[in-house]
């Protein structure tokens, strides 16, 4: 109850004030916890440095921990965390799949299996060094962050994929691989437009664009062509 | 031999000559390696077109489809492109260079300084009967490749050809190879 102006303002500026440094000591007290807490880390990390590196599973509990706290091991070198060796790692592993994706896109063209990829980065390792699908997904976010590549991971069908070529793929290109994928099989345009239900034109339009990018191939047949897609269909390594 | 066949060979389209450029480099450049490792392995040199085209590796007989005759010309003319191939017998046939001839010159080039046969006359003949070039890259190589490596390191100036009568052969002499001499000077 307020019997006059000025005592009400009054009682508004003390209570500003109240707020203004229970704020302030609320701020320092989580700035000096935000402190420890690095330290913390930090030490945490040089103590596992081992573990991080070389134990797949220890490695991703570990940026997973970084990641619920909004620290990123793998911004700069120079970081904290930096230290650890981890931005190394991944940067060696996304120059390593760079060459991968090289030289499996001569066979797959642009879009290559996530799992054919993590078996060709594994091939000579024991169990322990192995490298695992999150690895891959970690190392592919950091090749664009650098070169803004148009390396992209995709879901066709449950199936992970990384598109290694610039252009990104439609709805419609997205819609005819994930009709297609795992089925050892050419499709005419006329099979295309009956199992899709889409108009001859949509199909003509979408099959061209897939051809020019490289995920389709053409088969020579007597009455029509018949079309293949050898990256969702084909497996690299047996 | 299952090596040699990637699994894209296990597939129709593979066979058909494919219109988007990019597409058909990619196709030719997996021919290309087929083709050199299938027949380096079947230690062949020379193709026939119309005898060797419903045969492997130009002829699935899992798919039962096999590359056209106009394709399989074309692949001949990219392969003489990079200089991996030669149309002999009029068109009908083609000599396929399975090794590179410019790393093959050096490896034996390698092999000559390395078994110190510099300054020594040899002959051709004696690379293929004497024991001592079994290990030697000059082992099993037809005639015409070893004289095509002898020829290119005349001309880079590591050896001396002469023919049976002692003389030497100069360029675009086409008088037969007997007989090769080391050039001491060469590195």
């Amino acid at each position: 109850m307020f019997f006059d102006i000025e005592d009400e303002i009054a009682f508004e500026e003390e209570v500003d004030e109240l707020f203004t440094k229970t704020i302030e000591a609320k701020m320092e007290k989580m700035k000096q916890s935000k402190e420890q807490f690095k330290k913390n880390l930090r030490r945490f990390a040089d103590t596992h440095q081992r573990e991080i590196n070389e134990d797949p599973a220890f490695r991703h509990s570990f940026l997973k921990m970084c990641k619920n706290v909004g620290v990123d091991p793998l911004s700069s070198s120079k970081s904290l965390l930096g230290k650890v060796g981890l931005m190394q790692f991944y940067n060696n592993l996304a120059i390593q799949i760079i060459r991968d994706c090289k030289s499996l896109s001569v066979k797959q063209g642009g879009i290559i299996l996530l799992d054919d990829l993590r078996r060709l980065r594994n091939k000579d390792k024991s169990e322990k060094d192995s490298i695992t699908e999150e690895d891959i997904e970690t190392a592919i976010n950091k090749i664009d962050d650098y070169f803004h590549s148009g390396y992209e991971l995709l879901t066709i069908n449950n199936q992970r994929y990384l598109r290694s070529v610039p252009k990104a793929l439609s709805n419609d290109h997205s819609s005819i691989l994930a009709h297609v994928e795992g089925k050892k099989k050419g499709w005419s345009l006329s099979e295309l437009e009956k199992e899709l239900q889409w108009t001859p034109s949509r199909i003509e339009h979408t099959i061209n664009e897939l051809l020019q990018d490289g995920y389709a191939w053409i088969e020579e047949k007597e009455e029509e062509f018949n079309y293949w897609f050898p990256s969702v269909i084909l497996r690299t390594l047996h | 031999k299952k090596e040699i066949f990637p699994d894209i060979y296990d597939l129709p389209p593979f066979f058909t000559l494919q219109k988007v450029e990019e597409t058909k480099n990619r196709q030719f450049e997996m021919w290309h390696e087929i083709m050199f490792k299938y027949f380096d392995l079947d230690n062949r040199f020379v193709i026939h077109i119309d005898k060797d085209l419903k045969k492997l590796p130009f002829f699935n007989p899992k798919l039962q489809i096999g590359l056209k005759k106009h394709v399989l010309v074309n692949l001949v003319e990219s392969l003489i492109d990079i200089k991996r191939a030669e149309w002999v017998n009029e068109g009908a046939s083609f000599i396929i260079f399975t090794r590179d001839i410019n790393s093959l010159a050096e490896k034996i080039w390698q092999w000559i300084k390395d078994h110190s046969l510099l300054n020594e006359f040899e002959t051709v003949e004696n690379t293929k009967l004497d024991f001592h070039y079994e290990k030697s890259p000059f082992f099993n190589l037809p005639d015409f490749l070893l004289e095509r490596v002898l020829l290119l390191l005349r001309d880079q100036g590591r050896v001396y050809l002469f023919d049976e009568d002692y003389n030497q052969l100069h360029h675009d002499d086409e008088r037969k190879i007997v007989l090769f001499k080391i050039d001491p000077k060469a590195e």
